[in-house]
């Protein structure tokens, strides 16, 4: 059961015992506890190390603003570092090891750093181990190895992850008493109501507290509520999901632990879910977190928040120590006493620094012990936990406090006063007040849509948070559309009189060299404070940065107001004045895995395959990334290697037939009255004069004259034509020409479909392909007088009704044939069956790529958008008369001018291969820097010149056909000799394409 | 919170339409005088669906309408379509090969596509028709009551698939 | 994540659309001096402050529309298709 488990009280259920280790020792704990509840329950006191000085650490909170006690979670693949234990609910089998220490957590050498310490202040390494300069990289070895927390799992995550888009009329952030009290009117007017709570089972501050609703206990309330709105079909609540962050126009982030709480996920189930929550209005009732006070070895295991230590004796019948000490500046931690006197432990005394007497409540709460008014605590004293605290008294304002004397205690009980928890409400651009009364930043002007409540808005009287939050439900409900209709009855609780918290931000030094933490995770104290302010970092942001406070795991949750509070001391001005660093999501850390979701992997791009993707793979070929495309690259026989195969598939095209998959090219569907107009306009060459039946090359420019794509389009009729595009350009020669037909000539009647999936298309090419189109469709059909070069016909191929297109991207006899994707295989294995006779085989994209660099046809790669049509060769397209898109800037006088790059071809005079994307120059450079001319966009081995080749540009290229230049690659070092020729190699009077 | 459940509560089914089309340009007019034949007299509003006699019109954009069968056999060919709206500003493409589709059925069909659909999902009422995205892909889905018809593209039919059966994962545990 | 208010599907999640940039710039006729086709392919303005800018739908009704939208605060104020009907 543990030492400090009480017998009796709390709200766990004790017949469910758990078992757990913890640095492979085995305790036990009950269902409900959290691995913190049970560790204390167990007298286990040094959880952890901190951060710079592996000072031990133990527990401090009891939830999200824990600074210290960190874990390594779990082992093997599902092992985590840094895991808070206060928010880590206990399962049976539970494993979790101490971090940041060597060799243990009880005995760590890292203390050396802590005898170190006068020579690691804040930004130590900015002004030690620097000389000698040479050793530097020595040092920075060991310096980031000791900067670092846990280590993480090195096996990739098991678990699968989720993400939700949702939508709500009220999203209320915090299931506390002004949380629920929004709920329950907010739900009531039957408006769709969200509420998100971090916690396994909300509460609130009612986790903390004893305290009375509506005339009956609070968990009594607390229960009746839930159950209550979770009859109503209106009503969605998530607990475990954290809000993290607050993004444009009401969108709430937040994550949602859906399995953290078991050993693993069940089958199927996602271990976390980030939820995209779009609400019309929200209300943010995130409650407020209690802070530390800075005295002397304030960071020792015994010293907890008061509000801690009453929650693990509330909830989880847990007593922190034996003997404690309370040491406040507010009345909030008077009810510390009873809460520790019903788990059997002893309070000792009431140390308050305030000069004015506690409030009435607080003094019937002290009973009869001892009460030390205007005292601090100076130090703690013990070796690994706290033993005693030495207490003085404060004699007047700025004198130093006299020591009076020592108490022996193992546990302190601090209250620095409450910070309302306004991180969403910073995220919305919020601005922030400072309240001194709270000695807190509250939320200032309202904001659009967003409503707070509770003691998040700085209000801390339990029938005031749930009067704002009933308040906050009913406006943010009728801003929403919804009116509540029958009244609405108020949570109540009895009235408080409260005496005020005086702000104490640290206790004077007193001549002690005891440090005074302010952060106790990165172990920053008030002495690094006054460094950085001597050393000229005033500003609030210098500070964090060079002391790193509140750059922990915990954000400075329970300090940054007294690290704000000590600059502002030093600086001699108000809090206000000095400000506060920025709110940024996430709130809370929240895992890549969660984020991601299941876009990782395989899945992180979308993948797009051709009707006939499943014949390719059947048929062994070789599949590429091509775009988001999945095309054949080369299909390789039983005994090729990769070169082999490219090569016979090239040879076959040229020598025999050949077929390949174009199906991936876009195609785009342009129909209506002023069809051809619009192609007029946008292609650079005619297209109102193509007759029915026929397909035109076509060449579109961007607006600024430089050319963007090509491709063939076909008129079906009067009015409707077949355009392709690239496979590329696809969706942006769409996105470009809807820009034009609906914002540049809106009068225009045309309209554009995407067709690219609904057609697949095959090229047959070679000598033989008319032979087998004949066989598929008919001698007279496929014939030359009836199919031109350039020409369209339809047929019928296995009764499936085709286009067939007679154009040639590889320079030989060839067709494009183009049908229904669902029928795409039915076709190419009937073509494929009937071209057995004259050895049909199929090619891919590499010997594609090699077929028509031989024929000197442009892609992407002299596409590149820094060429223009004349560049290219395709000058005397550009039609003189009428608009089209780039003509304008296409005539300017740098895309006229002579000395342009040219597209040339190059053929490698002594066979060395020819890099892709090599310079051109002149003369060979003999190893100095020399004079580009152009560049190499594509090579090749050709096996028909039986030579390297390629496509180059260079510089006014089509005045030195026979010239020899150099293609020059510094990255390789290499040279090659070429000569310059024309850029069509095989057949340039395109005898073959128009047999 | 994902309870055990001894019936799916989400199927995907793939299903297909024999004829598909993409038409722009209908107007009340030329809908309702011809294709009148059809059973529809009416066009649905924008974002809405309408039933005919073995055919269903969808409004998924400005001035553009899915007409879809899943009878084979239906007089509406392309060409008879064509020839009923001759002479009017509307045009019709053949979409038939271009989509995957499928019917997402169960108690937990929307919490899968909220999944993947940035849009508004728990407020489309039978007949609804959106256009958006689910995942990475665009998606056109028809809310058919309790039900779903989701249309992606054909060539991103694979992945969708492969997202589909990720996402149902958790509800059939 | 802004709420784009696409004109016909009302409004949704900025993940559907593309931006383009201004909307007031207009195309120049053919006859219109070099300069004014320069500032219409390369010059824009950089207001701090309320924009008129193209969005397009693409993961929607691939429409084109315009948004008036604040660079700096990031309000979505109106849209309207491009051309009025």
């Amino acid at each position: 059961m543990g030492a400090f488990r009480n017998s009796s009280g709390g709200t766990l259920d004790r017949t469910q015992r758990i078992r757990f280790r913890f640095d492979g020792k085995q305790y036990s704990g009950f269902q409900g506890d959290t691995l913190a509840s049970a560790l204390l329950a167990n007298g286990v006191r040094v959880v952890g190390r901190s951060f710079k000085y592996h000072r031990p650490r133990g527990v401090f909170g009891m939830g999200v603003e824990e600074p210290s006690a960190m874990v390594r979670l779990r082992t093997g693949a599902r092992a985590e570092p840094n895991v808070r234990v206060t928010e880590v609910e206990l399962f049976d089998g539970l494993e979790a090891h101490s971090q940041h220490c060597w060799p243990s957590v009880n005995f760590d050498l890292g203390a050396i750093a802590n005898v170190m310490s006068p020579l690691l202040p804040a930004g130590f390494y900015y002004k030690t181990f620097m000389w000698p300069a040479t050793k530097w990289m020595f040092y920075e070895h060991f310096i980031r190895k000791a900067a670092g927390f846990g280590s993480s799992a090195t096996e990739p995550d098991p678990d699968n992850y989720s993400r939700s888009y949702e939508f709500c009329d009220v999203l209320i952030v915090g299931a506390g008493p002004a949380g629920l009290s929004a709920a329950l009117s907010a739900a009531s007017s039957g408006a769709k109501v969200m509420l998100v709570d971090e916690t396994p089972d909300g509460g609130g501050r009612l986790r903390f507290d004893d305290e009375v609703i509506n005339d009956q206990p609070a968990d009594k309330w607390l229960n009746e509520t839930l159950h209550e709105l979770s009859k109503m079909p209106n009503f969605d609540l998530r607990f475990r999901t954290t809000a993290f962050g607050y993004y444009d126009e009401n969108m709430v982030a937040a994550l949602e632990r859906v399995s953290d709480h078991l050993p693993e996920p069940e089958p199927g189930q996602v271990r976390q879910r980030v939820l995209q929550i779009r609400a019309k209005q929200v209300v943010l009732a995130s409650g407020s977190i209690e802070r530390s006070i800075p005295f002397g070895y304030n960071d020792k295991p015994g010293v907890m928040l008061a509000s801690a230590v009453r929650g693990y004796a509330l909830k989880y019948a847990v007593a922190c120590g034996r003997r404690a000490v309370v040491f406040t500046n507010n009345d909030s931690a008077y009810a510390t006493v009873a809460a520790l006197h019903a788990v059997g432990a002893q309070v000792v005394a009431v140390v308050d620094s305030r000069t004015q007497s506690p409030g009435k409540r607080a003094l019937e709460q002290l009973g009869d012990v001892k009460l030390i008014q205007g005292s601090v605590v100076m130090k703690t004293k013990g070796l690994r936990s706290v033993q005693a605290v030495e207490i003085g008294q404060i004699t007047g304002e700025g004198d130093s406090p006299q020591k009076s004397h020592t108490i022996r205690c193992d546990l302190v009980c601090v209250s620095g006063g409450w910070t309302p928890t306004v991180h969403l409400f910073s995220h919305a651009q919020g601005k922030l007040n400072f309240d001194d009364s709270i000695g807190a930043f509250v939320p200032g002007a309202d904001i659009p849509a967003l409503h707070v409540a509770g003691s998040a808005n700085g209000e801390f009287s339990l029938a005031a948070c749930l009067r704002q939050g009933s308040d906050a439900g009913i406006e943010s409900a009728k801003q929403a559309g919804y009116e509540i209709t029958e009244s609405v009855s108020i949570p109540t609780a009895p009235e408080e009189s409260v005496s005020d918290m005086e702000p104490l931000w640290g206790v004077p030094r007193m001549g002690s060299r005891a440090k005074r933490f302010v952060d106790i995770q990165n172990d920053v104290t008030i002495d690094d404070i006054e460094l950085a302010h001597t050393e000229g970092f005033v500003s609030v942001e210098h500070l964090k940065r060079y002391t790193t406070l509140g750059m922990g795991t915990d954000q400075g949750r329970t300090s940054n107001i007294n690290g704000l509070a000590n600059l502002a001391r030093l600086r001699e001005a108000k809090v206000p004045e000095v400000g506060h660093t920025t709110f940024r999501p996430p709130y809370t850390p929240v895992s890549l895995g969660a984020l991601a979701g299941i876009d990782f992997g395989e899945h992180l791009s979308p993948v797009r395959r051709t009707p006939l993707h499943q014949w390719h793979e059947r048929n062994h070929a070789h599949l590429q990334n091509s775009g988001a495309w999945k095309r054949p690259a080369y299909y390789p026989q039983t005994g090729e290697n990769v070169q082999d195969a490219i090569l016979r598939e090239t040879r076959h095209v040229r020598e025999k037939v050949g077929i390949t998959d174009v199906s991936s090219l876009g195609k785009i569907d342009v129909q209506g009255r002023d069809a051809a107009e619009f192609l007029e306009r946008i292609y650079i060459n005619r297209w109102k004069s193509l007759q029915i039946g026929r397909c035109r090359y076509g060449l579109m420019l961007r607006e600024d004259g430089f050319v963007f794509d090509d491709g063939t389009s076909t008129r079906l009729s009067e009015n409707e034509f077949y355009m392709t595009t690239t496979t590329a350009n696809a969706g942006p020669v769409l996105e470009h020409m809807e820009i034009y037909a609906q914002t540049v000539w809106p009068d225009l009647h045309v309209h554009l479909t995407s067709i690219s999936d609904q057609w697949a298309g095959m090229a047959l090419a070679g000598p033989f392909s008319r032979n087998v189109l004949s066989s598929v469709i008919g001698e007279q059909a496929a014939s030359n007088e009836n199919l031109p070069y350039m020409g369209v016909i339809k047929a019928r191929i296995a009764d499936v009704s085709v286009l067939v297109f007679r154009v040639s991207f590889s320079g030989e006899l060839g067709y494009e044939i183009h049908m229904p994707s669902r029928q795409a295989e039915l076709v190419w294995e009937t073509i494929l069956a009937a071209g057995q006779e004259w050895e049909i085989a199929p090619y891919g994209l590499e010997a594609m790529t090699i077929l028509r660099i031989e024929k000197g046809h442009v892609v992407a790669a002299e596409l590149d958008g820094r060429t223009t049509a004349a560049d290219l060769g395709f000058g005397r397209m550009m039609k003189p008369d009428g608009d089209y898109v780039g003509k304008r800037l296409a005539e300017r006088s740098a895309l006229t001018a002579n000395g342009r790059k040219q597209l040339v071809g190059i053929k490698s005079i002594d066979s060395s291969p020819i890099p892709r994307g090599a310079q051109i120059i002149a003369e060979p450079s003999k190893g100095k820097p020399a004079q580009t001319v152009g560049q190499v966009t594509s090579a090749c081995f050709s096996p028909h010149i039986n030579r390297e080749i390629g496509l180059a540009l260079i510089k006014e290229g089509r005045l030195i056909y026979g010239k020899t230049m150099y293609a020059a690659s510094p990255l390789t070092g290499r040279e090659i000799p070429v000569e310059v020729v024309h850029h069509i190699f095989i057949d340039p009077e395109g005898e073959r394409v128009r047999g | 919170m994902a309870n055990r459940k001894s019936i799916p509560s989400v199927l995907v089914l793939e299903i297909e339409f024999s004829l598909l089309y993409q038409v722009h340009g209908l107007t009340t007019e030329s809908c309702g005088n011809r294709l009148k034949e059809f059973g529809v007299h009416l066009l649905p509003a924008y974002g809405k669906s309408a039933v005919g006699d073995d055919f269903e019109i969808l409004s998924n954009g400005p001035g553009m309408w899915m007409v879809q069968s899943r009878n084979r056999e239906s007089e509406l060919t392309l060409v008879h379509l064509r020839e009923l709206l001759a002479d009017t500003d509307a045009t019709v493409t053949d979409l038939s090969s271009a989509r995957l589709t499928v019917q997402v059925a169960g108690v937990s069909s929307r919490t899968f596509l909220k999944k993947g659909c940035p849009a508004d999902i728990d407020s489309l009422e039978s007949g609804d028709v959106i256009s958006s995205v689910i995942g990475h892909l665009g998606a056109t889905i028809h809310c058919t009551g309790d039900d779903f018809t989701v249309y992606v593209l054909q060539s991103f039919g694979t992945d969708f698939w492969e997202w589909c059966r990720l996402s149902t994962m958790e509800f059939n545990m | 994540m802004l709420l784009i208010p696409c004109p016909w599907c009302g409004k949704r999640a900025q993940t559907e659309f593309t931006y383009r940039g201004d909307a007031t710039v207009e195309r120049p006729d053919l006859a219109d001096s070099d300069a004014q086709w320069y500032d219409y392919v390369y010059t824009r303005d950089n207001p701090r402050g309320e924009h008129t800018e193209w969005w397009h739908h693409t993961g929607g009704c691939r429409k084109w529309f315009k948004v008036r939208r604040n660079t700096w605060t990031h309000e979505v104020i109106s849209s309207e298709p491009p051309v009025r009907d």
